[in-house]
């Protein structure tokens, strides 16, 4: 087995190093043959006096460049902050930039052009353009000493449309000393008569608003009307406003915020957040009917200016062979919804359904459908022209483009050819037509009441799975305890005890105010025979307190032995001796019993 | 009779939307008929008739993930309805995607759909315990050693229900990717080398998450892709719902490209 020594491991560092910086500028040479270009940025470009802006200079591909610097800026003090190299591997091959960053403090506020500034290396010039930055007095920065404020706001390309015309809707973010959640949701968007496409968030920025400097986060989609009239639009963005309880951050070694964004979300998050809604101001859109007049019979619903092309192949064939006819349609317009033109063929042609052809990575500007038509023989001569409408909501007006006609060369069938059926999806080519292909399988009648999400709760599941197995024990433990009760005559006398002394008890209530004692000293001896009987699987008749108590043993405590004896004993004497004793004393001896019944009771025998 | 005037309003009102739906959809307004039946399932329905038809209509408008989405729904309540198979195969060669790799267990688990599942599972296990009881509370008799038989042969059912219901709650899980021209790449930065490609259909299982990225795995692939290339069966009823959970961009605070106008 080999094992690594350290001096073994500073070789190999040492090989693996050579051996990378031998094939850098091989693969450099080989693979990065890119264009060397320089681009000049900075941001943020809107500050405020005493923040600093970062300007960089990147030279891609020029690796042995002289490194730029940027001459003294009026109302700006520069300070170089290093070079950072970058290399990128991409499809193209290999890009190596070198970003030299230089840092601009603002030192009055203004409007300020930096630049345009020229670059040379290698026998070459860049003119990097002017860049224009504002700066604001002090008091007016981001997280100043004035309030913190965010609001949302709305803006619309434009606020009147045709039904279906696309827009743009932009809602932005605007925030100022306060630090917000990623995450953010909007709500309060119109039900019904706006169809919306995916937000995607533009690049933070910056702006000035009412003399302070905001934060700007813009999400932006395209949407359409989907009825005329008037919309109002008022959205509300939720986010949550992030309070940084930096109280022990100076304890950490690591730093506050590497902690803080480490427990992020979880039960240790130190950050407080409380949800905000900001509600944008409202705005009215204006939707137009598409006008009735001068609507063609080939407008199949498309708004928006678009374009037309029409493919037609093979244009020589034999009668009963498939024709693929490709409509592709593009254009800023709802091309989601435009539908293929209907064709209008003769007899002559078998016409398929038209189908929209998926592509991947195609643009969402672009919809093409494919159509297989079949020239049933050959006086079918060429395929008609094909027209396309749209409405362009910049004239006001529908215009049509007209595609053809196509000749075709239609040769009589030699034999006779079966029907075809059209495969559904991707139609590229003639070779796809082929026989007993399965079609897209007609709609299903959905039921009246359609069946509904089950969910049951999580107590409802405890119920349903706990109730069985409780069952089949309480099942199980019944019938056991009956078997037993039947094969054990002690265990059934025990069984039967307490009920006994219970029947007796109550006629001992009963008897207690009577004149005559017999009756409840009778009952009470039958309490005491009936219950010990049974309790100890004694014999009728030779139930006394002896045998009681030497039946217990020594399992009961000494007061409850005399007692026993002394409530026997009792009753013999009042039973055989005839004496009499008042109301309250029986009391006293029904408690009495009580109390001895229910210590025995509590006795394991 | 407040109940049944109520039962009947409803009745007709469902009919007469299912009508408009059907009706939108031979005129080929696809996107209307589309609305009609997601609405419905957003408002609790679960059909597999109302899965299979938002598919249909879905596949006419090439929106072939989500159409994969809804069959694959579908699917999951009818699994030996011949037609949405069928149209699910359609979809997936349309979009160029090939059927998830099963196992043959796996397979034979789909056959069931959720609701025989779940009936399996609860099944077995209540026959199980109460059989289990029957044959502890007749154990002399004759009849008990018929009762163990049927209590094991319930605990089988139920073991099957129960590994159907948790193969399904797998597959519940999973992804569609609904973007075209969709990549996996080595690692979830926008820059990372694309690894393979993901046409859209493809049915994929999410493995991590890490912000806008998910890891997933396709057979014995895996890669990473932006959340928003996928649609989760889950929510396959709405995949552009009204309230929008927006993206935030990766770049940092006060950054734009330099193409970006000045501000």
């Amino acid at each position: 087995m080999y094992r690594m020594t350290s001096r073994g491991w500073t070789n190999l560092r040492w090989c693996a190093g050579a051996a990378l910086s031998a094939l850098l500028p091989v693969v450099s040479a080989t693979v990065g043959a890119a264009e060397p270009s320089v681009v000049f940025d900075v941001q943020p470009r809107v500050l405020a006096v005493g923040e600093a802006a970062q300007a960089t200079i990147t030279l891609q591909n020029m690796p042995h460049a002289p490194p730029p610097s940027l001459p003294p800026i009026d109302g700006f003090e520069v300070q170089a902050a290093g070079v950072e190299t970058r290399i990128e591997m991409n499809e193209a091959g290999m890009n190596r930039s070198h970003v030299h960053k230089f840092l601009l403090h603002a030192l009055k506020a203004g409007e300020h052009t930096i630049g345009p500034f020229r670059y040379e290396a290698g026998g070459r010039v860049w003119d990097l353009p002017a860049i224009r930055l504002s700066v604001v007095p002090a008091h007016a920065a981001a997280g100043g000493a004035t309030e913190a404020r965010a609001m949302a706001r709305l803006r619309l390309s434009k606020s009147s449309v045709y039904v279906h015309e696309r827009f743009t809707v932009e809602i932005d973010l605007l925030f100022r000393g306060v630090e917000l959640d990623r995450q953010v949701e909007l709500d309060n968007m119109p039900a019904g008569g706006l169809k919306l496409g995916p937000f995607v968030e533009l690049p933070a920025r910056r702006e000035v608003v009412e003399g302070e400097v905001f934060e700007v986060r813009t999400f932006r989609t395209e949407a359409r009307a989907l009825n005329s009239g008037e919309l109002l639009l008022q959205p509300q963005l939720r986010t949550q406003v992030i309070v940084r309880r930096s109280r022990r951050s100076r304890d950490w070694p690591f730093g506050p915020n590497l902690l803080d964004d480490f427990f992020a979300g979880t039960p240790f998050d130190r950050a407080e957040r409380r949800v905000v809604t900001l509600a944008a101001a409202p705005v009215t859109l204006v939707v137009r009917p598409l006008p009735a007049d001068g609507r063609p019979e080939s407008f199949s619903g498309a708004v928006g200016a678009c374009s037309w092309d029409v493919d037609v192949r093979p244009t020589e064939l034999t009668a009963g062979e498939p024709v693929t006819i490709t409509m592709t349609i593009r254009g800023d317009a709802n091309l989601e919804t435009v539908q293929a033109p209907a064709l209008r063929l003769g007899p002559e042609f078998r016409v398929y359904e038209p189908r929209l052809v998926p592509r991947p990575g195609r643009d969402e500007r672009e919809r093409v459908f494919e159509q297989i038509v079949i020239p049933r023989d050959e006086t079918a001569r060429e395929i008609p022209p094909l027209p396309f409408s749209y409405f362009d909501p910049e004239m006001g007006s529908y215009r049509e483009l007209v595609r053809g006609p196509f000749p075709l060369v239609v040769r009589p069938a030699t034999n006779g050819a079966g029907p075809v059926r059209i495969a559904p999806g991707v139609i590229a080519s003639g070779s796809q037509v082929v026989s007993d292909t399965a079609e897209i399988e007609y709609l299903k009648p959905v039921p009246v009441r359609p069946r509904r999400a089950r969910n049951r709760s999580p107590a409802q599941v405890a119920v349903l799975l706990a109730t069985p197995p409780l069952l089949a024990g309480a099942i199980v433990g019944w019938v056991r305890r009956r078997e037993r009760i039947a094969s054990d005559l002690a265990l059934a006398r025990r069984m039967q005890a307490p009920r006994v002394a219970r029947e007796a008890v109550r006629r001992m209530r009963e008897t207690l105010a009577s004149t005559d004692a017999r009756p409840f000293y009778d009952a009470m001896w039958s309490a005491l025979t009936g219950y010990f009987g049974h309790r100890l699987n004694l014999p009728p008749g030779e139930v006394d307190a002896d045998r009681v108590l030497a039946a217990f043993g020594p399992s009961i405590e000494e007061p409850v032995r005399r007692a026993i004896g002394e409530l026997f004993a009792q009753c013999a004497a009042v039973r055989f001796g005839g004496g009499e004793t008042a109301g309250a004393e029986r009391r006293t001896q029904l408690d009495r019993l009580l109390e001895v019944l229910h210590r025995c009771e509590r006795v394991r025998r | 009779m407040a109940i049944a005037v109520w039962s009947a309003t409803a009745r007709g009102g469902a009919e007469s939307e299912w009508t408009a739906a059907a009706a939108a959809y031979n005129e080929r307004r696809f996107e209307d008929a589309a609305a009609i039946w997601e609405q419905a399932l957003q408002n609790g329905a679960d059909d597999p008739a109302l899965w299979y038809n938002v598919g249909n209509a879905r596949f006419q408008l090439g929106r072939v993930g989500e159409a994969v989405a809804a069959y694959q729904r579908a699917r999951r309540l009818a699994p030996r309805d011949s037609q949405i198979r069928s149209n699910l195969q359609l979809a997936l060669e349309a979009g160029g995607a090939s059927p998830p790799a099963r196992r043959w267990y796996e397979e034979m688990l789909e056959r069931l759909s959720a609701d025989e599942a779940r009936a399996l599972a609860l099944g077995g296990w209540w026959a199980f315990w109460l059989l289990l009881a029957g044959a502890g509370a007749a154990r002399s008799t004759v009849v008990a050693p018929w009762l163990r038989r049927g209590a094991v042969a319930a605990a089988l059912v139920g073991a099957l229900g129960a590994a159907a219901l948790a193969h399904g709650r797998r597959l519940d899980a999973e992804h569609v990717v609904t973007a075209t021209g969709c990549r996996a790449q080595f690692a979830p930065l926008e820059e990372a080398r694309a690894y393979f490609t993901l046409p859209p259909g493809s049915i994929v299982s999410v493995i991590e998450r890490r912000g806008e990225w998910r890891r997933i795995r396709l057979d014995d692939r895996e890669g990473w892709v932006r959340a928003d290339a996928l649609l989760a069966l889950a929510e396959a009823a709405s995949p552009a719902g009204r309230t929008l959970r927006l993206r935030r961009s990766d770049l940092p605070a006060g950054t734009s490209p330099a193409t970006e106008p000045s501000s």
